[in-house]
């Protein structure tokens, strides 16, 4: 079971539009699909702009886990219907199997508890496609990898925009580190345990002190949330002796990237080697590849919005030049790019 | 299918219409249902004050016991999808 | 999880989390009422970073988080980052988490991720509910599936001994008198019960009875049981109709219940529907209740109380009325949501026992009868109706079924006294003969009114004199009606939502069991009223419920004295028909009404009773 995660840095960024080619794309190659999201999409106009939206359609074959009512108004037939027992704010969340291709509306499980109930409903060989909503990130740490949507509707400017990619390919490409065996029971034998997270002022000064305070210290797991200007904070105050090897190692990058300004981490990441310090995670989730899109709603006054769009070409011009990772614009160069990333995931 | 074949019964079309008397209002009011495509349309309430009728039309889709298409082929059921 | 106080429920830890300062009071409210129940409710500062809510939130280990915040498209996202920040903190392994605000509704907030969004819209109570842990599907408000019983709790007995007596008097003479006679309808009554046995049992007893019936019929009616010539401006209900009647259930359980209705889910407002098509019945029935009616009330045509004789088999009808047949009944009943009290009127003409059996075979729950109001204001002959009547009330206890007793005469011109002593009466044989009738005063600016000078300053202290003066005579439950407001209401759509709604606000104000009401189409008569005409007497009604609450209504001075006048009016009028010693030659007389009043004998099935051999 192979689970791609849809996400994106802010809402109309595009995450829909790449998900309905990505669906096509396992279509053909006759893929059994397990789909599910952790927002509400494929409906035909937003709900806060009001503007048309992409809809979502399904192959026929393809498991859909969505909010019951949303199933039975979909123009898919579905069949084998079972209730994953999970609840969302629009009903109870169940899977069935698309007897007849259509349209769907997807509305699933919006916490990691709840999506990774759902999970457990998906069958061992299928690829499962997990919609996201808004810049919602957080359960996307299930996820084996992720194709991350940003654009015109995050920030028109596109150096921005390149800035902020390099800072997740920066974060989600932490080295993984492991953990000795014992070392979720607590600390000792070198071993610093951080609960909490490192989002609040102060806890980033408490961390340097612990550090600074125990030459035996090697390593500093952190579990939760992870705020730059924190942990920036931290390595403030870290005063570590040059022949001491010292690790900080979070649960996972996601959990880098929510909470404080993105573009903080630039600043991190260039003090952490003077500070002489390994930074990695526990686990990851692969960045197959970032899509770029020009679209942006535009309020024209009085509650209603327009569609706008920045200059296509230049804006992924910018962007692509101004970047490592992989990026395409779906609706500028066609679905090429997108396709061979997925080839490179199945190979 | 026409939106307006999801209308159940009548729609209203309710407004401030600039005129000289009731009579004139009720007049217009009617041309207005009929531009806007209402051919069974009728004058619910009409009052003169100041510079024209407050009015309340009505067009009526369906009657009862006429011949009903709610449902076009791509609708279900409703009431129950969001 | 500890159980909070004594009231059974389980005790909840909520935190809750203004996220703007402008728009913590819906919070406030829940606090206020979580506390009460028992929870345990911790309300945080509005000036909290999303961060310092986690943390705050996570050192509570609430069951719940509720955050407030008005929403537009930049707040959105960072009310998807607050979700991410609780999700990623570890806080909904327990927490379940909650948006409110302007502009919030259950698929935004499914949206952003919380597992429940409520709108202002949203009564607090909704909130509670939620943390209890009642269902909470999509935007469903309360819709209570018991059916209450109005007349639970009453005695039926006469506070008022002098009119008490006179009533009894009456009421025994007229079923004596009834006792002896038979009718047409009485027949049919019979034949009706024997047919739907015999239908699919035995065809051949079946079609022998049927030929029975059919010579009891008259007009288009027999001409139909003859012929199978349909009846003027009617035609079979079709395959493509019944489909969209049965369509209509077939998701029941998720239909749209608005909570800004959820006023309406503990008092009993009843619509009226009748449109001549029972697809537009069932469809007006169930909007209704959606937006908070608890019973509907099946009008059938006119020509129904005229021809002696019912329909068979399912018909659309061109024009007002729905016709009366046990297939339309079953059909209406079938696409209307449970649960909703149903009312099948049998109070006016030549079918009334009739009536009542199809009421009592379809499963509708209460029934309409009045000898006096048909006999005076809906044409029927006073013998005819009272025999039918009795006959009429015998069935409806025997099946259990409730009836109101209306006096719409009233707005013929009858006055209220008059109006009130016939119910009485009727009502009293009722009870003599072992049934449950409700009292139905008319809530109207009626000729009386008019003419007397009880509505010249205001409408309230008219009606609530007839409350008054009805509820000192007998212990019975009363249903003003039907519907109220009759003749304040104009064509303009606002107007008449308010007429109707402080209408219905004063009946319940005033101890209504129930109440029934208009649409706000009431005045216009230029065609069929709409859904929206329905909606806007529901909302408006509430809006009048949440305005007076428990404030109540204060009547003037007036209304002690008009109900001393109307008492003593009863007690006249009921002393003259006592006097007289013969029911129906009251109504005849016009002890009753009578013409000078606007009240005319009717003249429907004069001469077919017949005395019992």
């Amino acid at each position: 079971m192979e689970v791609i995660g849809f996400a994106g840095t802010a809402k109309n960024t595009g995450k829909t539009t790449t998900l309905v080619e990505v669906i096509k794309y396992f279509a053909e190659k006759h893929n059994r699909l397990f789909i599910t999201g952790i927002g509400y999409d494929g409906e035909d106009f937003d709900n806060l702009t009001g503007l048309p939206k992409p809809r979502v359609f399904v192959p026929e074959g393809a498991i859909v886990a969505s909010a019951l009512p949303l199933l039975k108004a979909s123009d898919a037939g579905f069949a084998d219907l079972k209730d994953t027992g999970v609840r969302c704010a629009l009903g109870r969340i169940f899977t069935g199997t698309a007897t007849s291709p259509g349209r769907v509306v997807l509305a699933g499980p919006a916490s990691t508890r709840d999506l990774a109930s759902v999970l457990a409903f998906a069958p061992e060989d299928s690829v499962v496609l997990l919609d996201g909503a808004f810049s919602r990130i957080s359960p996307m740490a299930i996820a084996d990898c992720l194709i991350l949507a940003t654009g015109a509707a995050r920030s028109r400017d596109s150096h921005r925009i390149a800035r902020e990619i390099n800072a997740m390919d920066r974060i989600m490409g932490l080295p993984v580190i492991e953990l000795l065996p014992g070392a979720d029971e607590g600390s000792g034998d070198g071993l610093l345990q951080v609960s909490g997270g490192l989002f609040l002022p102060g806890q980033g000064q408490e961390l340097a002190w612990r550090l600074n305070g125990s030459v035996k210290l090697q390593t500093a797991h952190v579990t939760g949330i992870v705020n730059p200007e924190v942990f920036l904070e931290a390595l403030e105050e870290m005063n570590l002796n040059e022949h001491r090897e010292v690790s900080v190692v979070f649960d996972h990058p996601i959990m880098l990237l929510l909470s404080g300004d993105l573009l903080r981490w630039e600043e991190v990441f260039s003090i952490i080697p003077e500070v002489g310090l390994t930074v990695g995670v526990r686990a990851t989730t692969t960045l197959l590849g970032i899509t770029i899109n020009p679209y942006t709603p535009t309020e024209s006054g009085a509650g209603k919005y327009i569609a706008t769009y920045v200059p296509p070409e230049t804006f992924l011009g910018d962007i692509t030049r101004l970047t490592k990772i992989r990026c395409t614009d779906i609706m500028l160069e066609g679905p090429g790019k997108l396709h061979s990333w997925l080839e490179r995931l199945l190979n | 299918m026409p939106v307006k074949h999801r209308i159940l019964d009548g729609c209203d079309v309710e407004t401030f219409i600039l005129c000289n008397d009731v009579d004139e209002g009720k007049t217009l009011g009617l041309r207005l249902m009929a531009e806007l495509g209402f051919d069974d349309a009728d004058v619910v309430f009409c009052e003169m004050g100041g510079p024209g009728v407050r009015i309340r039309l009505r067009g009526y889709v369906y009657r009862p016991s006429a011949d009903y298409r709610w449902y076009g082929p791509e609708v279900e059921q409703h009431g129950t999808s969001t | 999880m500890e159980r909070a106080r004594s009231n059974g429920i389980t005790r909840r830890k909520v935190v809750l989390a203004p996220l703007d300062p402008v728009h913590d009071v819906g919070l406030k409210l829940i606090r206020r009422k979580l506390v009460e129940r028992g929870h345990q409710v911790t309300l945080l500062p509005p000036d909290l970073s999303m961060e310092e809510i986690v943390a705050r939130a996570k050192a509570e280990d609430p069951d719940f988080i509720m955050i407030s915040r008005a929403l537009s498209y930049g707040i959105s996202e960072l009310l998807a980052k607050f979700v991410d920040l609780c999700d990623a903190a570890g806080l909904r392994e327990k927490a379940k988490l909650v948006a409110g605000g302007l502009s919030m509704k259950p698929v935004i907030a499914q949206e952003l991720g919380f597992d429940a969004g409520f709108g202002p819209d949203t009564p607090v109570e909704a909130a509670v509910a939620y943390v209890e842990g009642q269902e909470l599907d999509r935007s469903t408000g309360s819709k209570r599936r018991e059916k209450p019983d109005l007349t639970a709790g009453f005695t039926y007995r006469f506070l008022d001994g002098e009119i008490g007596s006179l009533c009894t008097t009456i009421a025994q003479q007229l079923i004596d008198w009834a006792n002896k006679r038979t009718s047409p309808g009485i027949e049919r009554a019979r034949l009706r019960v024997e047919m739907e046995s015999a239908r699919d049992s035995n065809p051949e007893l079946f079609a022998r009875l049927r030929d029975e019936y059919a010579s009891l019929t008259s007009g288009e009616v027999k001409e139909w049981y003859l012929t199978g010539k349909p009846v003027s401006h009617t035609r079979p209900i079709t395959e493509k109709e019944a489909g969209y009647i049965r369509s209509l259930l077939k998701n029941a359980d998720e239909l749209v219940i608005p909570r800004s209705q959820d006023v309406l889910s503990d008092r009993n407002v009843f619509v009226q529907y009748g449109t001549g098509c029972p697809v537009m019945d069932a469809y007006h029935s169930n909007l209704s209740i959606a937006w908070g009616a608890r019973g509907v009330v099946h009008f059938d045509p006119s020509w129904g109380a005229r021809s002696e004789g019912l329909l068979e088999q399912a018909w659309s009808h061109e024009q007002d009325g729905t016709v009366l047949t046990l297939d339309n009944l079953r059909l209406i009943k079938d696409g209307i949501i449970p649960g909703v009290l149903w009312q099948v009127r049998a109070h006016r003409g030549l079918n009334t026992p009739e009536t009542v059996v199809l009421a009592h075979l379809a499963g509708a729950d209460l029934t309409k009868i009045n000898i006096v109001y048909g006999s005076l204001g809906a044409g029927s002959d006073p013998e005819r109706l009272t025999v039918d009547g009795v006959e009429a009330m015998k069935l409806a206890a025997k099946y259990n079924l409730p009836y109101d007793v209306v006096t719409n005469e009233e707005l013929c011109g009858v006055p209220a006294a008059k109006a009130f002593a016939g119910m009485l009466i009727v009502a009293t044989a009722g009870v003599l003969l072992g049934g449950r009738p409700l009292l139905q005063p008319l809530f109207a600016n009626s000729p009386e009114g008019m003419i007397t000078g009880y509505t010249e300053h205001n409408f309230i202290d008219f009606n609530v004199a007839k409350m008054k003066v009805l509820s000192s005579i007998i212990d019975a439950p009363i249903w003003p009606g039907a519907p109220v407001g009759f003749l304040t209401q104009t064509q303009d759509r606002c107007q008449s939502s308010v007429m109707t709604a402080l209408h219905a606000a004063l009946a319940l104000d005033s101890g209504a069991m129930a109440v029934t009401i208009a649409s706000s189409d009431e005045a216009y008569a230029g065609g069929p009223i709409t859904a929206p005409a329905r909606v806007d007497t529901l909302k408006a009604t509430v809006a009048a419920l949440r305005f007076f609450g428990e404030g109540g209504i204060r009547p003037t001075a007036e209304a002690d004295r008009i109900a001393e006048e109307l008492r003593q009016g009863i007690l006249d009028v009921l002393k003259q028909v006592a006097a007289r010693g013969d029911f129906v030659a009251s109504l005849y007389e016009g002890h009753l009404g009578d013409k000078e009043d606007g009240a005319y004998p009717g003249r429907s099935g004069k001469g077919t009773v017949t005395l019992k051999h």
